[in-house]
């Protein structure tokens, strides 16, 4: 069971019409990678603070929470749940 | 689309050729397992010409410091790093074998040139087929220069660049040439080299012996050095086992021998057997020999020519230096000739240009990477490399979020996307990774790191 699939015949869950929908140059997927990117530096700025000052564990904890909720959402296949497929 | 003969490398192969591989190929589908496994095997190409380009002079060499440097306790990231990798290469497969479709021109249309032409295929595969293949024809020249005294002549690199530059240039050139048989005969020369490597390495290893325990725990039991080292070696180790050029190599080679929908089960088999399994084994016994010898006596000299002459004394008989400096020299030459193939596809992909293997334009790009021949006088581009590097680190992340895109694309692969949840997590790891390497030399460039 992938999180998220269900709801078929309805064009799929909120999270999968969000991944597919184009918002603004880019689709949400896109937007997705983009945040996991973000999410990334954060974790790493705070190892690279805590090597050079003991403190920034909070940007690793955040950080590292947002990469494992992108990649977790991102890797929903598009139109898993499309029917006759 | 979708026609496995439309790539013009492999249009030259005879369409009796194709009709029997793909007669086999169903005929393998019913066969009971050790049979399938035989006849995938013998039908198998791309995947072992990755693992010759991939086991080349940094791979081997950032292998021999791990072990000499950490002994056995880094095992674990080779396999953990090329089967991270194996996640982006099963999508190279689907582009090629369901999608039918070459990938550079699919991302220029989809995701702009900048995507495609200028960073998957000039910058991604094409430069770094040239400034990578400085290392390997120092590397490959210093092994010639070494072994000839067991000869009893000597053989300086300033001379022997013209042999290796010679052998190299002459397996470039038969790729894609009489009607398929000298793609075969490349493939069949790059399966020989790594079975050379693993009897080579195998043995020295025999001869130096092995702490079996301690191999165990390095291949099962995760452990990385304190602080900022341990962080760099694992985003290194874990994101550069196979990266851009490997993917889109695996791709136009599947391409050049007319793979199609039927050959996704052999593109899948060919990525473990010829490309993993080669990888591993060849890594764990590089480390094996390094982590039993130089380990324990705290040497840990710093290029690979300094580590193999720090080991010869520690071989014992002269067989075991000979079949040591062999082995070694197969790593050079598999990757000069895969770097300079995938150079030539992706060059002329970036441009637009139909590959056509007897033409000059095609022969020029192939060869051209082999202007690392200077590198036999230690000449080294350092700010190309530098400049190179740079650009590389932080565009390798963009080509992986492009391939994960077209890999969900509808648009582009229709009913023949993802529709894995576990095949998508894995690339996105892969992914991550990439943007770590980027992140930190973005940090490494502003003095955080």
């Amino acid at each position: 069971m992938t999180p998220g699939a269900g709801g078929r015949g309805d064009g799929g869950t909120a999270l999968e019409r969000f991944l597919d929908r184009r918002i603004g140059p880019w689709s949400g997927r896109v937007w997705g990678l983009i945040v996991n990117l973000a999410a990334n530096a954060m974790a790493l700025w705070g190892v690279a603070s805590v090597m050079r000052t003991g403190a920034g564990w909070i940007w690793i904890v955040i950080g590292g929470v947002a990469t494992a909720v992108c990649i977790s959402a991102l890797a929903l296949p598009a139109g898993s749940s499309d029917p006759g497929e | 689309m979708n026609d496995p003969s439309s790539y013009p490398i492999a249009q030259r192969i005879p369409a009796e050729v194709l009709d029997g591989e793909a007669g086999r190929l169903a005929a393998l589908a019913k066969a009971p397992a050790h049979k399938r496994i035989g006849g995938y095997a013998r039908l198998a190409g791309p995947g072992f010409m990755g693992a010759a380009l991939t086991l080349g002079a940094g791979t081997l060499t950032s292998s021999m410091l791990s072990g000499a440097t950490f002994g056995y306790r880094t095992l674990w990231l080779i396999w953990l790093a090329c089967g991270l990798g194996l996640f982006m290469m099963a999508a190279m497969a689907r582009f090629t074998c369901k999608g039918g479709f070459r990938v550079i021109q699919v991302q220029n249309r989809r995701h702009s040139w900048l995507i495609g032409s200028l960073l998957t295929a000039l910058v991604g595969t094409a430069a770094v087929a040239v400034i990578f293949n400085f290392g390997q024809v120092a590397l490959g020249t210093h092994l010639i220069e070494s072994l000839a005294p067991f000869a009893g002549f000597s053989f300086p690199a300033e001379y022997n660049w013209v042999l290796y530059v010679g052998v190299t240039s002459w397996l470039i050139l038969s790729y894609g040439r009489r009607g398929g048989t000298g793609t075969r005969l490349v493939e069949t020369v790059m399966k020989a080299a790594i079975a050379l490597m693993i009897i080579a390495f195998g043995a020295v290893l025999v001869v130096v012996g092995v702490d079996w325990g301690a191999a165990a725990r390095g291949a099962f039991v995760p452990w990385l050095p304190g602080g900022g080292q341990g962080l760099d070696l694992f985003i290194a180790s874990s994101a550069a086992a196979v990266g851009v050029m490997d993917w889109v190599f695996f791709h136009y080679a599947g391409l050049g021998r007319g793979w199609g929908r039927n050959h996704e089960s052999l593109a899948r088999f060919d990525l473990f057997a010829g490309l993993f399994i080669p990888f591993v084994v060849v890594n764990f016994l590089v480390i094996g020999v390094f982590a039993a010898t130089l380990f324990p006596q705290g040497i840990t000299p710093q290029s690979a020519p300094e580590l193999a002459a720090a080991l010869m004394p520690l071989l014992g008989p002269t067989w075991s230096q000979i079949l040591f400096y062999v082995g070694f020299l197969a790593v050079p030459i598999t990757t000069t000739v895969g770097m300079s193939l995938a150079g030539a596809m992706a060059i002329h992909e970036a441009f637009g240009w139909e590959p056509d293997t007897a033409s000059w334009r095609w022969k020029i790009s192939a060869l051209l990477p082999q202007v690392a021949f200077l590198a036999a006088w230690n000449a080294n581009p350092v700010w190309l490399v530098i400049f190179i590097a740079a650009f590389l680190s932080l565009a390798n992340n963009v080509v992986g979020w492009s391939m994960y895109l077209l890999l969900n694309d509808r648009k582009v692969l229709g009913a023949d996307r993802s529709k894995s949840y576990l095949w998508n997590l894995g690339i996105l790891l892969q992914v991550t990774l990439l943007n770590a390497i980027a992140i930190t030399y973005v940090f490494n460039r502003l003095g955080l790191w």
